[in-house]
């Protein structure tokens, strides 16, 4: 590919930024469509500082935080042993792949339903929708990652006579971690995603509830700006993994 | 067999798969051992099974057929004892220069783990990089380390697989001097496994050709040079003529 100068990275970066909010401004501004299905930008953006307060942190905002928050950990408990161990031995791969592996394909909205059927409309309905959402295809790419760890270094650690757990503890661990750092990162963004989803269709209180509430009233700037928010929360997950990615991992 | 030997291969047969029945025999009914304190060195053309032999030595891999005894002893597995080192960087990218020279240190010596690695920073000039990861080395400075990981746990027997073959010619006698100054202080059993006749006279007590397709021991020299062993000796009649006889031996 051509390497672009500063000047011209800038411009185009810019204009891939305003261009499409000065169409959007554009289309509000010029009563192209009615605000009640297009807020303008500047309504969007009053819609979500009004979001900013102690109350809908409480309702809305610390809600999802926990679901997310506890169906990530759990998914990372479960994905993180049993990833790593898949990719070491070919015995519980043998195991472990082909549910997961079919598991991983399963359409998450599809089983919405049957998450309220079996865990209600609580917490617990939104922790299995995400969990379920990610914790196949974390553990198949963890799995993947703890396999590829070259095998001159696995061998150089048997010649120390170290035992196969103590291969992968010293190892295959410090090894594969940015690649695993890195999945975690890429696995936020779909727990992001659940959890709106589950927020949507069941519940109360949540960003996705709140989403959901706004277009019954037809407040649909709320709605804007509920899905900026999501959005943003997403954005900053993923620079904490890019940020920490590089101050753990030096040596990368 | 000689009573003082340290390492023993007897009618050692290997194909791969690990089976006797399989076409792809790697090595075919090869006797030889290694004497305490002996500097061996391997040689012959690529796929003569060299590298299997020494793999063999490791316990890294086992024979299909015959015996390796180690100390008298059938060998099972690896052990701190024999050192390997890879033609392959082998150092661990995620350990600094220093970490990665304490990495076979085990928990009775930690008292004086900072002492030793000290002290073979300096001996193998890399006492200014302590802090350094892998990736910021050259190809010799990395094999430095991982000669410095082998030693620094006084291995009985240190398996050399090629450690020089991925380095420039310059580097490459550096590093031929330094193991040689390192060896005779250290005392240290060797079994080196190079495809470069120089080296193999140069660095072997006894020279060890090897035949291809299966891998068999063509002919033993014994050397005849004096210790500590120099470069310059490389240009005496006695060395070229050895040279002369091995290149003319070895197979094509």
């Amino acid at each position: 590919m051509k390497q672009l100068t500063r000047h011209k990275n800038r411009l185009l970066t810019l204009t891939a930024v305003i261009l499409p909010l000065a169409i959007w401004f554009a289309l509000t501004q010029l009563h192209v469509i009615d605000p009640i299905f297009l807020p303008g930008p500047l309504q969007t953006f009053t819609a979500f500082v009004a979001l900013l307060t102690p109350t809908f942190f409480r309702q809305e905002l610390l809600p999802s935080l926990l679901r997310i928050g506890g169906a990530f950990l759990l998914s990372v408990a479960v994905a993180f042993p049993l990833g790593v161990v898949c990719g070491q031995s070919l015995s519980v791969r043998r195991l472990v792949q082909p549910l997961f592996g079919f598991s991983r394909y399963l359409p998450v909205a599809a089983l919405v339903p049957l998450c309220i059927l079996w865990f209600g409309i609580d917490d617990l309905q939104k922790i299995s929708v995400i969990t379920i959402g990610v914790v196949f295809q974390l553990t198949l790419l963890f799995a993947a990652d703890s396999a590829s760890v070259p095998k001159e270094l696995m061998e150089a650690g048997r010649t120390f006579g170290l035992s196969r757990a103590a291969i992968v503890w010293r190892i295959v661990l410090p090894f594969s971690m940015p690649a695993i750092w890195d999945d975690l990162r890429i696995a936020s963004g779909w727990a992001w995603s659940y959890l709106v989803l589950a927020e949507l269709v069941a519940g109360n209180r949540g960003i996705g509830y709140f989403i959901i509430q706004s277009q019954r009233y037809l407040e649909t700037d709320h709605v804007f700006a509920g899905i900026l928010l999501v959005g943003l929360l997403g954005l900053l997950t993923d620079l904490f993994f890019q940020l920490s990615a590089a101050r753990l991992f030096r040596w990368v | 067999m000689a009573g003082d030997a340290l390492l023993e291969f007897d009618g050692v047969s290997k194909s791969f798969p690990n089976d006797p029945s399989s076409k792809t025999m790697a090595l075919d009914n090869v006797s030889f051992s290694v004497r305490r304190g002996e500097f061996v060195t391997l040689i012959g053309p690529s796929g003569c099974g060299k590298s299997t032999l020494l793999r063999l030595a490791a316990g890294l891999e086992t024979p299909t057929s015959g015996a390796v005894r180690y100390e008298g002893q059938t060998l099972f597995g690896t052990s701190l004892e024999r050192g390997f080192v890879f033609q392959s960087y082998s150092a661990f990218p995620w350990l600094t220069v220093a970490e990665n020279i304490g990495f076979g240190i085990t928990k009775e010596f930690e008292s004086s783990r900072q002492a030793e690695i000290s002290k073979w920073l300096g001996w193998m000039g890399l006492t200014e990089f302590a802090n350094a990861f892998p990736r910021d080395l050259s190809g010799g400075m990395r094999q430095r380390v991982a000669l410095a990981r082998s030693l620094i746990v006084n291995p009985k027997l240190l398996l050399m697989d090629e450690p020089f073959g991925a380095l420039d010619e310059h580097t490459r006698e550096t590093m031929q001097q330094l193991l040689l100054d390192i060896v005779s202080d250290a005392g240290c059993t060797i079994l080196f496994v190079t495809h470069d006749i120089r080296e193999a006279v140069l660095l072997g007590d006894r020279v060890v050709l090897m035949g291809p397709r299966p891998g068999r021991v063509l002919q033993e020299f014994p050397s005849p040079l004096e210790k500590p062993r120099r470069r310059e000796y490389l240009r005496t009649p006695e060395c070229v003529s050895l040279y002369e006889t091995i290149f003319d031996r070895f197979p094509v």
